[in-house]
């Protein structure tokens, strides 16, 4: 060895001491076991962030009050350790890391908005240890031969599958003509093409049911859709579909509103029934038709169970689902933690790939991860209408529908 | 036929915003020769006081302009006194950071008082529409467009008819000659920033009649106001204006008739193609 390799390497060797003595220091011998996760609790995705951090407190919450996780007949408590990533995608990597070698953290859960999670996975895929992703929708975080990250969280496609589902059933109820005529516009983003890969993959050979007459993209952040939305309007569609995030959807909304156009049903993917779209549009986002990986209307026990929990904590009616997604996640997570019977990594990725649950809060009622979808789940969302006035109504999937949807004319 | 009076429409609407939200970068540069990077800061804080006057005393878009002016006249007046002034025989590119770094404060303040959700706000006319025929018109866009002309008038007036305005000519033509002439330099170049920095401020306070409010969002509008000052001949109001609808009609005809995605490859494109020419006449 050379001075200089020498001198290189004692900071590195410090480095790892260090790490370890800190990891020491901080509780990592004891019974605690510790899960981690990287969220955006300042930045642009702040609120949502906040959402997360609650909905994953929550769960480790529940279950330290009855002892903890059980592990081979003993019951140990769970530590939930948050960093804030400041919703920048080139920090949250590094405290992942942070969270694994100085924590001691046994497994990881996401933080919030796909490009932040595909920054994040890289690290627990690296390091094999389990990820549990609540906040990143889109298939592209989920690899092939990927083995380590797990989805509580439908793919984007299946808010656009969910919502023709009930559009062909509102079909069979003779509700609805055939074929419907559909303008299709989507924004230029992983989000927005997978959008409109879940549209083609169900209207496909279904020419009696669908014709697309209007099938373009627009860019985020646009200054404004006045031109899209005469675009719209020329096609003389039945439907109008539009995948866009909130700050287009304002804007896009606000220009079919001017335009005064009509359709039997307009629906914006996700986008409708949050507190700050009623906010910027008021009433003009009555009847709007929108496809959720959860609602707090859906008639589960344990759904109803964790809408009490939730208020009762954090006060309000909870109306977004980014906590009760991340709620269901965690709650996973400690499942298979129990299940694994360990804290080794492979154990707690081997018991999530075994995980079913039967309770879950999510349209379904059930939550697993299967390997034919790179372990992401693939439930069916729920669709629920806007009603004027305020609140929202669940009119698709049938077994959870609270009534018929409005169709314009 | 009706699309295409629509389309047109849209675009003169998007584009006399576009203007009215470059006049006070196109005058900074036109005085002081300074590209204000802090542009996206007012444009930001004048959602931001609009936006939170609304939310905390129901107060209207268009009253608040009668805070953000003034406000924004003397924050832009103290960056040009406090900061601006103290580089002014500095290189070009020391200013630049500067206000860069000055816009970064503001954006990542903002993001410390009021997170990073999208706020934003409703009247009782946000989604009003005016028929005109076969056309419809957004109310809320034809009222920011008024203003838009009215503040091209007022600009114009004022840099031809007043002893300001004259002040401001001097500077901006000839410096040196304009100090030996008895024009108080320091001070036309503080009123050249904070008038500037009025007119962004007032067009961040209308835009938030239809853009949602965020931290971001000057960095949303920044590039664009860029475009159309370039494209209008840096000091020139009146061609800041024709540039500023120029630009949306073009914005709106490609959106309709090529393909909605290219809409602000079209600003861009402009851009380069007028930096290009501009060179070329120089040469």
């Amino acid at each position: 060895m050379t001075p200089d390799s020498r001198t290189r390497r004692f900071p590195v060797l410090g480095l790892l001491l260090g790490a370890g003595l800190l990891q020491a220091c901080s509780g990592g011998g004891d019974d605690t076991i510790r899960i981690g996760a990287a969220l955006p609790l300042s930045g642009k995705h702040a609120n949502v962030g906040g959402f997360f951090r609650d909905g994953y407190q929550l769960a480790v919450e529940e279950v330290n009050a009855v002892g903890g996780v059980a592990i081979n007949g003993v019951r140990r408590p769970i530590e939930l350790r948050v960093y804030d990533d400041k919703s920048d995608a080139s920090i949250s990597p590094s405290l992942l890391e942070r969270l694994i070698a100085v924590d001691g953290a046994v497994a990881l859960l996401s933080g919030y908005s796909t490009p932040l999670v595909q920054a994040q996975v890289i690290v627990p895929m690296r390091r094999g240890v389990p990820f549990m992703n609540a906040g990143g929708a889109s298939k592209s975080i989920f690899r092939e031969g990927n083995q380590w990250v797990f989805g509580a969280l439908s793919p984007v496609e299946s808010l656009a599958s969910t919502t023709l589902e009930w559009l062909m059933w509102e079909q069979d109820q003779e509700r609805l003509p055939r074929p419907l005529r559909v303008a299709m516009v989507w924004q230029n983003t992983d989000h927005g093409r997978e959008y409109r890969t879940g549209v083609h993959d169900v209207i496909r050979g279904r020419e009696d049911r669908f014709e697309l007459v209007l099938d373009e993209s627009f860019e985020h952040l646009s200054s404004d859709h006045t031109s899209l939305i005469v675009k719209v309007r020329s096609v003389e569609a039945d439907l109008f579909l539009s995948d866009a995030h909130e700050p287009d959807f304002l804007l896009q909304h606000r220009a079919y509103v001017e335009q005064g156009l009509g359709h039997i049903a307009v629906s914006y993917g996700a986008r409708g029934p949050e507190r700050s779209v009623r906010e910027g549009l008021g009433e003009a986002v009555s009847h709007l038709v929108s496809a959720q990986w959860w609602t707090r209307a859906l008639p589960y026990e344990r759904s109803r169970h964790f809408v009490e929990r939730y208020e009762a904590q954090f006060g309000g009616p909870v109306t977004e689902y980014y906590p009760a997604v991340a709620y269901e996640a965690a709650r996973a997570l400690i499942t298979a933690i129990g299940n694994a019977g360990s804290t080794a990594p492979e154990a707690i990725r081997d018991a999530l790939k075994d995980l079913e649950l039967d309770d879950s809060l999510l349209p379904g009622g059930r939550l697993y991860f299967p390997e034919e979808s790179r372990l992401q789940i693939e439930n069916r969302c729920v669709i629920v209408q806007n009603q004027p006035e305020g609140g929202v109504r669940i009119v698709f999937p049938p077994d959870a529908a609270e009534g018929p949807a409005y169709l314009g004319s | 036929m009706v699309d295409l009076l629509s389309v047109l429409a849209s675009g003169i609407l998007v584009g006399t915003v576009y203007a009215y939200m470059a006049y006070g970068l196109g005058l900074i540069y036109g005085v002081l020769r300074v590209v204000n990077l802090a542009h996206g800061a007012f444009l930001t804080l004048g959602v931001y006081v609009t936006w939170w006057l609304n939310a905390t005393f129901g107060m209207d878009p268009l009253v608040s302009i009668l805070i953000t002016v003034p406000l924004g006249f003397a924050l832009g007046a103290t960056v040009e006194r406090t900061l601006v002034f103290r580089l002014r025989d500095s290189p070009p590119v020391t200013t630049l950071l500067l206000l860069f770094g000055v816009w970064l404060i503001v954006r990542n303040a903002l993001y410390l008082i009021f997170g990073g959700a999208d706020r934003s706000l409703l009247t009782s006319y946000s989604l009003e529409s005016l028929a005109l025929g076969p056309l419809t018109l957004s109310i809320p866009r034809l009222i920011v467009s008024a203003f838009s002309l009215l503040g091209f008038v007022a600009l114009a007036l004022m840099l031809k008819r007043t002893w300001s305005g004259l002040a401001l000519r001097a500077v901006a033509q000839d410096r040196e000659a304009a100090a030996l002439s008895g024009v108080p330099v320091n001070r036309v170049w503080a009123v050249a920033f904070g008038i500037g920095s009025a007119l962004a401020m007032s067009a961040g306070s209308l835009m938030s009649l239809f853009y949602s409010v965020t931290p971001e969002f000057g960095a949303r509008f920044l590039l664009k106001s860029f475009c159309v000052v370039v494209l209008g001949g840096l000091t020139n109001i009146g061609g800041i204006l024709v540039a500023g609808i120029g630009l949306g009609i073009a914005e709106d005809l490609t959106a309709f008739y090529i393909h909605t995605g290219y809409r602000d490859v079209v600003s861009f494109l402009v851009l380069t193609a007028a930096l290009v020419m501009r060179r070329a006449d120089a040469d």
